[in-house]
């Protein structure tokens, strides 16, 4: 009976084995193969870590698992152009104007788009899609503050606030899910309940229609009617893979086109394997990764504390531990990058000065004692929390511990916090310092008023919901906040708030900017070429910034033409 | 002597019927006691999605949608108790609003498939192997077998199932890298096929690393009962050793195995999430993690349901089992 178990057992792998010389296809995701002579037709992108996807296309969830469709299907009515300030450009809106003080929009939509069941879209489309969140106020997850918006003719919306809105006018191109409204068929979508519809075979403007349906992948195919028109690929694949281990072992193996990873070594262990094929690039946010202090604890409430400890620190050297392809950020606050014509002349990333850091100490009157600073009998041990499932931020907290360390003689401590009690802590104060994400490619308003806005100051132990979380508490910034939120269409006048608002970054350090915060993009060049290079493009090609993966993906070229 | 056996009967489900009950009532409270909730990982997540901060008009419309869990929990007990009678598993939080059940029944038949036939594999792979090294212990199968499954047993898991994907998944390029079946194929010929295919690293991974533990309890269990008397007494009869291998010592031996055995029927729901994660398998172990990181209760429940339920008909199964494949135990069950 052994003898049997034993047959039985090989007898099964030796059939599987069988099958596997058998069935065809290698892995999932497989696109057909560039043979000699043959072009490719297909692209498989990874957008997310989703292990699986659930056929629930019902873009009003705020959930971030559903099928992502990422502009493919459903579409803004405007996007932002990441490399100039964020600034507002036309998708399916051509057109806008303001009036009656900046609180009303009058919206021209195009004339040329068409559902992908072939019903044009027109106005009416778009204001029913913009009333859904003013008759379901708990489906507004894009915190959409306008009022009223109505169709006046087929192709002209108007959209109506209570106070200027250019500003909030921009939550109509920001980035992913549930943000910015996309415009959905009125005549499919009005009788649904939308708190229980999972919008299964989705028709919307964008350029592809759902084919083929399975958790793992599932296939959009390219019609010829989009309004942006030909697209070089027919199928465009959305391939589920899972986190970043088996991600890097399919991009290896060049099974998908495209992920958006951050990959530490990216030089040695992706783009060496290949190197005509496999392109790792980073592309600024506009963000930068910074260095947050607790305001309202003591010793960060001291400035000079806050400039010694950022000045102490080597931005280049912590790279280095875990090279993604970020750089040193501007110590102002804005990134170069985006903002070029807004940055402050006296404004650069902060180099080491370990001199200045230890004048700065005596100057507020701090000794170092024992690892920890004191002054008038007290002394604080400090600590730094990073989320522990961020392989980069650990190892820049522990490269930032031995910096303290042996230039200020300081022994802080490193915490690791798993990623979904971070928030939390941070929001209610929780901490000394951590790191953390400061500025967006929003606008200037955007960028100051997440770290520097007292009226959203909350006391400690209090939930600052995600801003403020510094607990800045110092009202003249207040007025310079209010002219950037008023003058949006006014380049001369953000200038001026701007530099003023870099100028109290920079002598306050209510933060401090460490490194930038990155897009991170793999591609591979095998089958499909004509991908974006930064400085020669207008678009990011990243899968999370609204319609920019769209204009990527009608600029590339088969490989080998 | 009808009468004992009915009382013993009703005794075992009503045993039953109250584990059920408190296993529902963990089921619920559990979850709530964590820290932290679904709108904030939801606020969370869009964040990061996005690298910007989510505005206050935003977080105020995901609370209101998914509610603040710690409102009137006895009315939710009961909302809950009701819907677990008429099997309505609710929304998911996390892929709002795709039903709990479409969820679980996506993921459920490929755990069952891959854990249920590899635990089945394991257990008759270690449990035969463990019979013929306890029957001779010392001797030349055992001197290579144990060793062999006390080594086995103390590999870590998620080790081996790395190091299989690495060498034979990304450097051969033998399996595929990830996932249940080829996804072109899905509803076409060669379907079937690529579903093996796909399985062969997940599963063989498993069961090299499970039937080490299942060989090593059988061999001892052999060994104690090798020496016992009735064993030497069917020697002695001049009956065939196989036969006294198989039909004396291993019946009895066998008896703590099967208990396990069962055991480990009742866990092979949750018993997947390593090897779900590593090779990308579509199961539902995977979707526990998942809904346990982002609070999302509905989903967890679900799961955490079919899991405590199965479990306890596994226990409930052996239990009768054991009744009938021992006579012993009928005796003492008055």
């Amino acid at each position: 009976m052994k003898k049997v178990r034993f047959s039985a057992t090989a007898g099964a792998l030796g059939l599987a084995l069988l099958l596997t010389a058998c069935s065809p296809g290698t892995s999932g995701g497989a696109q057909e193969s560039n043979a000699a002579g043959g072009t490719p037709d297909s692209i498989s992108l990874r957008i997310n870590n989703a292990t699986t996807y659930s056929r629930n296309f019902n873009i009003y969830s705020p959930s971030t698992d559903i099928a992502p469709q990422i502009s493919l299907i459903y579409e803004p009515l405007v996007r932002r152009n990441v490399f100039k300030g964020g600034r507002l450009e036309p998708w399916l809106a051509e057109s806008w104007e303001w009036s009656d003080g900046d609180k009303t929009v009058t919206l021209k939509l195009r004339t040329d788009v068409k559902f992908s069941d072939g019903t044009p879209m027109t106005s009416k489309d778009v204001a029913f899609t913009l009333n859904i969140s003013l008759e379901h106020p708990e489906l507004n997850t894009g915190g959409q503050t306008y009022v009223s918006a109505e169709a006046t003719d087929d192709h002209t919306v108007v959209v109506k606030w209570k106070k200027p809105a250019q500003l909030d006018f921009y939550r109509f191109a920001l980035g992913v899910t549930g943000f910015a409204p996309r415009i959905v068929p009125e005549h499919i979508w009005k009788d649904k309940d939308l708190k229980t519809w999972t919008n299964p075979d989705p028709i919307g403007t964008g350029v592809g229609k759902l084919t083929q349906f399975t958790p793992q992948q599932f296939t959009l195919e390219t019609r010829a009617d989009y309004w942006g028109g030909r697209f070089p690929m027919k199928t465009i694949k959305i391939v589920a893979t899972g986190g970043d281990d088996q991600t890097k072992a399919r991009l290896l193996k060049g099974d998908i086109d495209f992920a958006t990873i951050s990959w530490p070594n990216a030089e040695q262990e992706y783009m060496t394997r290949n190197p005509k094929v496999n392109v790792y690039k980073t592309f600024h946010t506009g963000g930068e990764e910074s260095l947050l202090f607790n305001l309202a604890k003591e010793p960060f409430s001291d400035v000079n504390v806050r400039k010694a400890l950022a000045m102490s620190m080597e931005r280049s050297s912590l790279l280095k531990l875990a090279p993604t392809g970020q750089e040193p950020a501007n110590a102002c606050g804005l990134e170069p990058q985006v903002y070029a014509e807004f940055i402050a002349p006296e404004c650069k990333p902060q180099p080491l000065d370990v001199e200045g850091a230890k004048k700065a100490l005596a100057d507020g009157g701090w000794t170092v004692e024992g690892g920890r600073l004191a002054k008038d009998g007290k002394s604080y041990p400090l600590s730094i929390k990073v989320v522990q499932e961020y392989a980069n931020w650990m190892a820049y907290g522990k490269g930032m511990q031995d910096q303290w360390k042996s230039n200020l003689g300081l022994d802080v401590k490193v915490m690791a916090i798993p990623e979904e009690n971070y928030d939390p802590q941070l929001n209610e104060g929780d901490y000394d310092m951590a790191l953390y994400w400061t500025g967006n490619s929003n606008g200037l308003y955007s960028v100051f008023a997440d770290q520097l806005d007292s009226d959203k100051y909350k006391p400690i132990g209090k939930d600052a919901q995600y801003q403020n979380q510094s607990r800045w508490k110092d009202a003249s910034t207040t007025p310079l906040l209010d002219k950037l939120r008023d003058t949006v269409g006014d380049p001369a006048a953000q200038k001026e708030a701007g530099y003023q608002l870099q100028k109290v970054v920079l002598d306050q350090v209510p933060f401090s900017p460490m490194f930038t915060a990155d897009w991170f993009v793999e591609m591979n060049q095998s089958r499909w070429v004509g991908w974006p290079e930064t400085g020669k493009t207008d678009h990011v090609p990243h899968s999370g910034i609204g319609p920019d993966i769209v204009m990527t993906l009608k600029g590339l070229k088969p490989a080998g033409k | 002597m009808k009468r004992g056996r009915w009382r013993f009967l009703t005794k075992r489900v009503a045993f039953y019927l109250a584990t059920s009950w408190s296993a529902i009532t963990l089921n619920f409270l559990i979850p709530r006691l964590m820290p932290g909730d679904p709108s904030s990982v939801i606020v969370r997540q869009l964040q990061r999605q996005s690298g910007e901060s989510v505005s206050p008009e935003a977080v105020a419309a995901i609370q209101k949608l998914f509610g603040d869990p710690r409102a009137g929990l006895l009315q939710q007990y009961w909302d809950y108790l009701v819907s677990i009678a008429r099997l309505d598993f609710g929304l998911s939080v996390s892929r709002f609003p795709t039903p709990v059940g479409e969820l679980l029944a996506d993921g459920l038949p490929w755990t069952l498939m891959l854990v249920g036939a590899t635990t089945v594999v394991a257990f008759v792979l270690g449990t035969g192997l463990g019979i013929a090294a306890g029957w001779k212990p010392g001797g030349r199968l055992d001197g290579f077998l144990s060793p062999l499954s006390t080594f086995l047993t103390a590999v870590p898991y998620f080790w081996v199932a790395l190091i299989a994907l690495y060498v034979f998944g990304l450097v051969l390029g033998w399996f595929p890298l990830g996932g249940g079946y080829d996804p072109d194929l899905y509803g076409r010929p060669g379907f079937l096929g690529s579903v093996l295919q796909y399985m062969v690293m997940p599963a063989t991974t498993i069961v090299f690393s499970a039937f080490g533990g299942w060989l090593l309890g059988m061999r001892n269990m052999m060994i104690t009962t090798v020496s016992e008397d009735y064993v030497l007494l069917g020697k002695a009869k001049g009956l065939s050793s196989g036969r006294v291998m198989f039909r004396y010592a291993a019946r009895n031996a066998l008896l703590p195995s099967v208990t396990g055995f069962a055991m480990a029927i009742g866990g092979v729901l949750g018993g997947a999430l390593l090897t779900e994660i590593v090779f990308s398998y579509p199961g539902i172990g995977y979707l526990l993690y998942d809904a346990v990181s982002k609070r999302d209760y509905p989903l967890m429940q679900g799961v955490f349901l079919l899991t405590t339920l199965t479990v306890l008909l596994a226990n409930f199964v052996a239990d009768s089992v054991y009744v009938m494949i021992d006579p012993r135990t009928r005796e003492a069950g008055r």
